[in-house]
């Protein structure tokens, strides 16, 4: 048994497919607000589990973006793999007006339908009575009172389910009093007599699922008859308003009118232009400050675990390639993985409490309001915020922008937002070069450069924006349509679901990334044309008296020079003229070049790199780049200006084949993703030169 | 080839195994990203196991 979830943006439809789901989920790739297609499975009897389908938030089935799209083509099309057996409408049961529009629609489908009015508890605060009794009578339909969060309902609502639903017994909206010339035209040509389900095939312009005959056929009437969707769509929004209001007339009584409540008390600081900047600012400073303070010892402690078990495989295992390997390869690449796990889960667990609480929609708005005069459509602020996890759901949520050339401006800066991915880069070169100091006494210094990382991020993507909207000439007609939803208290349970899914997707995702790399760089890195290896060692140990080293500072040393007669050494070099003037070396140059891959493999190819290129195992990564000296100046290799250089590159180069293959297929063609890498990357290079120059 | 598979002891080989490996993972992987359907490699968790599944059934 298949039954759908279907609602409006935050009326809490994700927090009842947790409930029914728990764990038993699995995400897939819907575009959209929750960017995700989520299935799951939920028993709702002894032997009998019935498949949850969680659709992205519409207010309408008369779709504008492919994520609406989506819920109107899997609810018309019986053929879709996703067609439920049931719909379960979750609405917000203090905005019922609005609801219902979506569930007339799904309701005229003929699909049996559950109501579920969501979020009961905001009702008895504002003194709004609804007769759930009568209104189900009235559509002969069952209308159940949940309250998601906390678990209300959702046993009733398992019953239900549990039931053989009856489909709808009448239509409300009545398409044929409208056009039935259309309507007989459509039902024609999909072989259908199904008006409702028709009259949304014919007036909308984005259906994918029609059979190339059927496609033709309706783009035939369409201009037979010169169809006018848009005005078909107002004439059905406003039939179904007016029989909308009848309803509530009927069976909702609002006892108290001039009730302001804590939200929208809550709203007047939060929403403030000048408070509400302040107010976000401070909360980014302390989840900075967070990432840094909290993670530091479970983060010393992974660190430790993996340097010993590296000292352990040099030790215990039969010396020859799979003991170096293991050590100096695969473990200090699984180690530069899951490092990152704390700070990951920390990032994670705020963001998922904005959201929660509902503050986040107030940061779309505050930076709605922030971002127009750079030339950025409101539509593309989700888009860009949710680039601070990773850019490829961003690119893709871009698809709600209507206008092509907005839509392109988006895509072109949303990777300058600051990814999850660059999160392990700027912790680690920030603790190598930032002082490990406090101020004012409580503020951690390093908290506030990542935190400036963050914002300089953001930053360029609103300069880049400008420059774009001046280039492209785009028209600005966008507008952003925002609910504000009332504030709530954070579910626990939903923020640990959020942080468990980031952290396994950041562990099985880009780990298997990160250890392949970190395997072909060990071996690159090991081996080297044989001749020039042996030469250089050769050489080496002739002057080995005149060095007059200590045995370890010898075998360390001749590391060092086996290394840079490697394959990867040669190669390293090779390029290094090129990265100099930003103050770069080789070896930094070798993990610049795969973190082209995904930027979050630059510390793995770093402890790959430093450890086959010393002796001491049992140093962390951080360790080996501490104590990396710059044989020229003879000062430690990672100094403030090469730091604050890196910095700036990870910042601005377009360093991850997946968000340049997603907007290849987004702008379907090379011509946009080339343009993107190349202005990136050229204004990365620039830019660290400027600095690198400026600090050193 | 045979010859040089001779002078080669158990560690090397593993090493060569897990290079292939390493290699054809990576290509896999790219090759997924780029194709019509796509898939993302990124930590962000947005990645669909299902669409990966799909293409593999193909």
């Amino acid at each position: 048994m298949k039954i759908a979830l279907v609602g409006n943006p935050n009326t809490g439809k994700t927090s009842l497919f947790n409930k029914l789901t728990g764990l038993n989920q699995k995400v897939g790739n819907y575009p959209g607000i929750t960017v995700d297609k989520k299935t799951g499975t939920c028993k709702i009897e002894p032997g009998q589990k019935a498949q949850i389908i969680d659709l992205p938030g519409t207010y309408s089935l008369n779709a504008n973006s492919r994520d609406e799209e989506i819920v109107a083509e899997v609810l018309t099309s019986p053929g879709h793999e996703d067609y439920p057996d049931a719909v379960v409408v979750v609405a917000d049961a203090s905005n019922l007006r609005r609801n219902l529009l979506l569930f007339t629609q799904v309701y005229d489908l003929g699909i049996p339908v559950v109501l579920a009015l969501n979020m009961v508890d905001i009702l008895d605060k504002r003194k709004i009575l609804i007769d759930l009794e009568g209104l189900s009578q009235h559509f002969n339909v069952p209308v159940i009172r949940l309250n998601a969060r906390k678990g209300i309902g959702i046993d009733k609502l398992k019953e239900v389910l549990k039931t053989e639903l009856e489909a709808p017994s009448f239509k409300i909206f009545k398409a044929k009093e409208i056009d039935s010339n259309l309507l007989n035209a459509s039902n024609e040509v999909l072989g259908k007599d199904d008006d409702y389900r028709s009259w949304l095939i014919a007036n909308s312009p984005l259906y994918s699922l029609l059979t190339p005959e059927e496609r033709s056929g309706i783009e035939k009437l369409r201009s037979d008859l010169k169809l006018n969707p848009a005005r078909n769509r107002v004439q059905e929004t406003v039939r179904r308003y007016k029989y909308i209001d009848g309803i509530i007339d009927q069976f909702v009584e609002e006892t108290n009118k001039g009730y302001r409540d804590i939200s929208e008390k809550l709203d007047a600081i939060f929403t403030h232009k000048v408070w509400g900047l302040l107010i976000f600012l401070g909360l980014l400073t302390l989840i900075f400050q967070a990432v840094f303070s909290w993670a530091t010892w479970p983060m010393e402690m992974i660190e430790a675990l993996f340097a010993n078990a590296s000292e352990w495989v040099v030790h215990y295992l039969p010396k020859g390639a799979v003991a170096e390997l293991l050590a100096d390869g695969i473990l200090p690449g699984i180690a530069g993985v899951l490092v990152f796990i704390p700070q990951i889960a920390i990032l994670f667990a705020f963001i998922a409490l904005l959201e929660e609480t509902g503050y986040m929609s107030r940061v779309v708005y505050l930076m709605d309001r922030l971002m127009r005069p750079f030339g950025l459509n409101g539509r593309s602020v989700v888009p860009l915020l949710s680039g601070m996890a990773c850019a490829i759901p961003a690119v893709m949520a871009t698809r709600t922008i209507e206008s092509w050339k907005e839509r392109l401006i988006t895509i072109m800066v949303t990777p300058f937002m600051t990814c999850s991915a660059r999160l392990p880069v700027y912790t680690i070169i920030i603790a190598l070069v930032i002082p490990k100091e406090r101020l004012f006494g409580f503020l951690n210094l390093q908290g506030l450069v990542l935190m400036a990382m963050y914002l300089f991020g953001f930053l360029m993507a609103l300069l880049a924006a400008l420059a774009f909207d001046r280039i492209l000439k785009a028209q600005r007609r966008g507008y952003l349509i925002l609910e504000m939803p009332a504030y709530k208290l954070p579910h626990l349970r939903n923020v640990g679901i959020t942080i468990f899914q980031k952290v396994r997707s950041f562990v099985f995702e880009a780990g298997k990334i990160i250890i392949a790399i970190s395997i072909i760089l060990w071996i690159g890195a090991r081996y080297g044309p044989a001749d020039r290896q042996a030469e250089a060692i050769a050489d080496l140990e002739s002057r080995k008296s005149e060095l007059q080293l200590s045995e370890a500072e010898f075998e360390a040393r001749k590391a060092a020079v086996s290394l840079e007669h490697s394959y990867m050494g040669i190669f390293g070099k090779s390029i290094e003229p090129a990265i100099e003037p930003l103050g770069y070396d080789w070896k930094i140059g070798i993990a610049l070049i795969a973190s082209f891959a995904a930027r979050e493999v630059f510390v793995g190819t770093m402890a790959t790199i430093y450890a086959v290129g010393d002796t001491e195992s049992e140093l962390t990564v951080k360790e080996h780049m501490a104590k990396d000296i710059n044989r020229e100046t003879m000062l430690p290799r990672y100094t403030l200006a090469v730091g604050i250089s890196l910095l700036v590159f990870y910042a601005l180069a377009m360093q991850c084949m997946s968000t340049l293959a997603v907007v290849y297929r987004e702008t379907k063609g090379w011509k946009w993703p080339i343009i993107q890498f190349t202005y990136m990357s050229g204004l990365a290079y620039v830019l660290s030169f400027i600095f690198y120059q400026l600090f050193k | 080839m045979m010859s040089i598979l001779g002078n080669m002891n158990w560690q090397d080989l593993v090493v060569v195994i897990a290079l292939l490996a390493s290699l054809t993972y990576l290509f896999r992987r790219f090759r997924i990203s780029f194709s019509k359907e796509g898939d993302c490699s990124a930590g962000c968790g947005c990645a669909s196991s299902e669409i990966k599944k799909n293409l593999e059934k193909r």
